[in-house]
């Protein structure tokens, strides 16, 4: 138990490093790159009230060093301030945005990891079966399809030619009560669900297949069939069971992405999460939204990271720290 | 002896790694496949000429492009200016009345020639513009505008003029009359000041000058009669001539009162010049549809500012609004773009305005930039106002405030115009519509007023040359024959860059992007095929697709060799020295793969700017990392394999070692990245350019696709949507399945998450 107690807190201090260089790493790019945002300044037009503001707030228009102080200890504080866009606090828009992203994208990956082992777990066991060069070219397929455009032409099939779902939003305008509101929830984010259903479920599909026919190489696997135990037995309780471990691993990694991954998605539903805020501040150079979801992101990331690696511990007995 | 035993030992090991490869390869027929589809977009790239008849920025022909009758004109005199146009025509019920139909160019060096113009053809959709000859007339040598005055009845037109610090009348004949040298360098005219239009006898009644500090302000006076076809301007007494402390602006704003129920009493002066003072405002009152005032403003900033304006007060009775008062709107263009201001005003005749009796004032905020309003003007219909302000050259927005008639706050709809706004905006009263013109088309607005508080804005765009010298104008009516059925054809010029005129119908619209099949260029008889279409430019999406490709295979390349190249080096010199060095680079690749992918690279795109290779680099700062990762553990396994020892206990050196017995053997690793990493690097860009990041000078599948996304043609042309989005997955897919060949035979515990 000790082990694991040291385990997390070297990497914890690990991670703390890592967010640094992620702030010091974004700063010198913020500061030095051609179309920097300070070298953007001089074509805006701000006010002296702003001007002042970006100073207190960015470090903009300070020397170097003391603007990069200002910047580090605002941004390892979460003191995101103001959008200058919305004139609201950063936080408070995050705080709007992060559920509907979580939602579209929690749901999004559990469905898609949930079809991926089942279908994964079919594939492998009857390797070279309809079942799997179907779903190997299936996967081959959406692996290599721009997320974007398979986005538009759902959308073209599907709330245009068929106008069966909505093109964009996140919820109906002014609807009431909480049922109703959650239907049109759901409804908008179907479409958006689709793709990233259809998106991620590739990797989870061949992930599943692979550590199939890895665990059916195993001798238990062999025992279990000579045990005379019944086909079904051998491939839900000894095979699928232990080829879950990767799947799972994958799926505890790919949790943080959830915030970062729907930026695509998201841009071309105009379903306003997280991915949609990032890209339009970009847009709009609105400078503390973009530095905020971007370190927000990454330290979901790193933390996320940690916490798959401990995750793995407790589920594979082999793993001591 | 034992270099060359080292230097067989490593080509062997390279060769045999190779040779296994390519013999494992064989074996996977998906892996030959995507190779097949590979080679098939090489040839594609490289035969680009051959294939596709046209160059991705060879644009349709314009008539094939547009509806509308469209040609040109050649000028046989040399450097010629911006066209005056002479709108001969103001709408039905002239009678028998010749009509003139015109276009007037000319140069500085005094030079200046007439073009007789008519329409033939039975109806709009078969009118040709006809040329029927042109005259060579002298003008004063340096003049740098003109400004054509129109009869209603066709009694004469005359022509204001003006160069350096003088201003000239030219008559219909152009003959010159020396008017007035007023003392400064002339930059601005006011544009002529007419009169109530419904008084068919005098349209035309005065025009400012301005320049630097200083505005002139001419007012016709006199008793002339229409009748005699000698319209004179001698009289011109100067009653305006002011400076101001700062610089003013004084652009030409010409606003035209086409309120149809407004009478004027017969006794009413058509225009006095009493001034009412009010507030900041002081109004000159120039005639009942127009009013000059200066208005002396504070920026926000601070800044004083002083305009001299010209505008019109419109009555509200008269337009059927619903304004319960009558309340009318003045507009003031006011500063530096920031501000627009709104006056409304009691009054109830056009004849009893109450100028002074300003009850409300409110501000109406503009973002967008630093420069005054060029141009504003008011449109009117019996159902809405509509001051329109436009913007240049900078900003390329125009803007319309439908004035809220239960408020006067004012609903702004802000137009984005691609390009720079080239030029002033024109109203086509008789279209319903305003021409904005740039640098490479005319944008419409036609702006149709169904409900009382929203006006519906849309842009049909003409192509323009491009390369134009001087902005597009709208010539106005030209009828077509006789007098009994009148056909008018509405028409826009512009003056090419290689001295032609290009005229364009009005009444035309952009017919791109054009669905796949072969058209007909009714100008030069040539046909043109394009069998999956044009995109909203005119360019062929053929063509865009086969050069695409190109570039494509280049970036999609590049970046994933280099981002091997980077991995494979770090990696091996990780996993090769260990202790510190594994540290710190491992430390590193930790940063790099907790770093959101596509987050990072849209970040360091938006920072770099916009170019492709910004786009590569990208891509390969944020794609080294994992492969760094996995290099390093297979050297880790490598190192201490027996050959290894037996190599350092000859006495190789490291560098020996890492290239001749460790990079071998990683080599299969480095075929599976690069060839995976291709197709993540192809998508990757194509997202990019697609959210708006990309080069847009850059010919890729990605640029094409955020091309349709901010047409708006999405949704609507499916040969434009679906080529590139395919030759994506194919290009994307030929590489992950060639990838996966060598993953799968090669070194089958090797396995992509």
């Amino acid at each position: 138990m000790g082990g694991i107690l040291r385990y997390i807190a070297g990497r914890t201090i690990q991670i703390i490093i890592t967010y640094f260089i992620i702030i010091i790493f974004v700063f010198l790019m913020a500061s030095f790159l051609p179309s920097n945002f300070v070298g953007l300044l001089a074509f805006s037009h701000f006010t002296p009230q702003q001007m002042a503001y970006l100073k207190a707030q960015l470090g903009i228009g300070l020397p170097l060093w003391e603007s990069f102080v200002v910047f580090f200890v605002h941004m390892v504080t979460f003191n995101y301030g103001n959008s200058f866009y919305y004139g609201v606090p950063v936080m408070s828009l995050v705080e709007q945005a992060l559920p509907r992203t979580l939602l579209l994208l929690g749901e999004a990956t559990v469905i898609s990891y949930i079809i991926g082992y089942v279908v994964g777990t079919f594939a492998g066991w009857k390797r070279g079966g309809v079942l799997d060069n179907t779903s190997i070219y299936f996967s081959f397929a959406f692996y290599n399809i721009p997320t974007f455009w398979l986005g538009i032409i759902l959308l073209y099939a599907f709330a245009f030619l068929f106008p069966i779902f909505p093109l964009g939003g996140y919820v109906t305008p002014g609807i009431q009560g909480m049922l109703p509101a959650f239907i049109s929830l759901q409804y908008h984010a179907l479409l958006p669900m689709i793709v990233l259903v259809l998106i991620s479920l590739a990797g989870a599909l061949l992930l599943m297949r692979t550590s199939m026919l890895d665990v059916l190489g195993e001798e238990y696997i062999n025992l279990a069939a000579a045990k005379g135990l019944k086909e079904r037995d051998v491939l839900f309780t000894h095979a699928s069971r232990n080829a879950i471990l990767p799947l799972i691993t994958s799926f505890i990694l790919s949790l943080p992405f959830i915030v970062s991954g729907a930026v695509v998605t998201e841009t071309i539903f105009s379903y306003q999460g997280i991915g949609y805020l990032f890209i339009s501040s970009i847009d709009r150079l609105d400078m503390p939204v973009v530095y905020a979801l971007t370190f927000i992101i990454a330290l979901l990331v790193l933390v996320f990271n940690l916490f798959a690696d401990i995750l793995y511990g407790v589920l594979d007995p082999r793993v001591r720290y | 002896m034992k270099k060359y035993l080292n230097s067989i030992e490593t080509t062997g090991a390279f060769r045999r790694s190779v040779r296994g490869v390519l013999r494992a390869f064989r074996r996977s027929p998906s892996g030959i496949f995507g190779l097949a589809i590979i080679i098939a977009f090489v040839i594609m790239a490289i035969f680009a000429p051959v294939i596709s008849p046209y160059t991705p920025d060879q644009v349709a022909p314009y008539s094939i492009q547009f509806s509308g009758d469209i040609g040109t004109i050649p000028i046989n005199i040399s450097s010629v200016q911006q066209p005056l146009s002479i709108v001969s025509s103001l709408g039905g019920g002239v009678g028998s009345s010749v009509v003139t139909n015109g276009i007037m160019v000319f140069n500085e060096k005094g030079q200046s020639l007439t073009y007789n113009l008519g329409v033939t053809g039975g109806n709009h959709s078969q009118l040709k513009l006809d040329v029927k000859g042109s005259s060579y007339h002298s003008i004063p040598k340096g003049i740098k505008s003109l400004y054509s005055v129109v009869y209603y009845k066709s009694v004469g037109i005359s022509y204001i003029g003006y160069g350096n610090d003088t201003v000239y009348l030219l008559y219909s004949n152009l003959s010159v009359h020396y008017l007035y040298h007023v003392g400064f360098n002339i930059t601005h005219f006011s544009g002529i000041f007419n009169r109530y239009i419904y008084d068919p006898y005098l349209p035309t009644m005065g025009f400012a000058v301005s320049g630097g500090n200083h505005t002139f302000l001419f007012i016709e006076e006199g008793n002339f009669s229409v009748f005699t076809n000698s319209l004179s301007f001698y009289s011109f007494p100067l009653y305006f001539n002011t400076s101001y402390p700062v610089i003013t602006n004084p652009l030409p704003y010409l606003y035209l009162d086409h309120s149809p129920s407004i009478i004027i009493p017969t006794t009413h002066k058509i225009y006095d010049y009493s001034i009412n003072v009010s507030r900041q405002l002081t109004y000159y009152k120039l005639s009942a549809g127009n009013i000059v005032w200066s208005q002396n403003l504070t920026l926000r900033d601070g800044t004083p500012y002083s305009i001299l304006k010209t505008g019109i007060v419109f009555p509200a009775e008269s337009a059927s609004l619903d304004y319960n008062q009558g309340k009318n709107v003045v507009v003031v263009p006011t500063t530096n773009g920031f501000i627009l201001e709104y006056s409304t005003r009691n009054g109830t005749l056009m004849s009893e305005v109450q100028l002074e009796s300003v009850i409300q004032h409110t501000s109406v905020p503009f973002q967008g930039g630093n420069l005054v309003a060029l141009w504003s003007g008011v449109y009117v219909t019996n159902q809405i106002s509509m001051p329109i302000s436009f913007f240049k050259p900078d900003i390329t927005y125009v803007t319309f405030w439908n004035p809220d008639q239960s408020n006067f706050t004012g609903i702004s709809y802000t137009i984005a115009i691609p390009g720079k706004v080239h030029g002033d905006a024109q109203v086509i009263q008789s279209a319903n519509m305003f021409m904005i013109p740039t640098e490479s088309y005319a944008y419409y607005m036609s702006i149709v007023p169904p409900t009382k508080s929203s006006g519906n804005a849309s842009t049909p765009i003409l192509p323009m040359p491009s390369g134009s010298n001087y902005y597009p104008i709208y010539i106005g009516n030209i009828l077509l024959g006789g007098a009994s059925t009148i056909i008018s054809g509405n028409y826009v010029i512009t003056i090419t860059n290689n001295n032609t005129i290009f005229y364009e119908s009005v009444v035309g619209y952009k017919v791109s992007p054009l669905p796949p099949g072969n058209y007909k260029d009714s100008v030069t008889g040539k046909y043109y095929s394009y069998p999956l279409g044009t995109d909203y430019e005119g360019h062929s999406i053929l063509s865009w697709i086969v050069y695409g490709a190109r570039m494509e295979l280049v970036i999609g390349i590049t970046a994933a060799a280099s981002a091997v190249l980077i991995g494979v080096y770090i990696g091996i010199l990780s996993g090769y020295y260990g202790k510190a060095m594994d540290a710190v680079l491992m430390r590193l690749v930790d940063v790099f793969l907790s770093l959101p992918f596509l987050i990072f690279v849209i970040l360091l795109v938006s920072l770099l700017g916009t170019n492709i290779w910004y786009v590569v680099i990208a891509i390969i700062v944020f794609s080294w990392a994992g492969i760094a990762r996995v290099v390093r553990a297979v050297t880790l396994s490598l190192k201490t394999r027996p050959y290894v020892d037996a190599s350092r206990a000859v006495g190789a050196s490291n560098t020996r070692i890492m290239t001749a017995h460790i990079l071998p053997n990683v080599l299969p690793l480095t075929f599976f990245y690069m060839s995976t990493g291709v197709g993540g690097v192809i998508i990757t860009e194509a997202t990019l350019d697609f959210l708006g990041f990309g080069d847009p000078t850059a010919i890729t599948w990605g640029m094409l696709l955020q091309f349709l996304q901010t047409t708006g043609y999405t949704l609507l042309a499916p040969w434009w949507l679906f080529p590139p989005g395919i030759a994506i997955i194919l290009l994307s897919l030929s590489f992950y399945l060639v990838g996966r060949a060598f993953d799968e035979i090669v070194n089958p515990r090797l396995r992509r998450r």
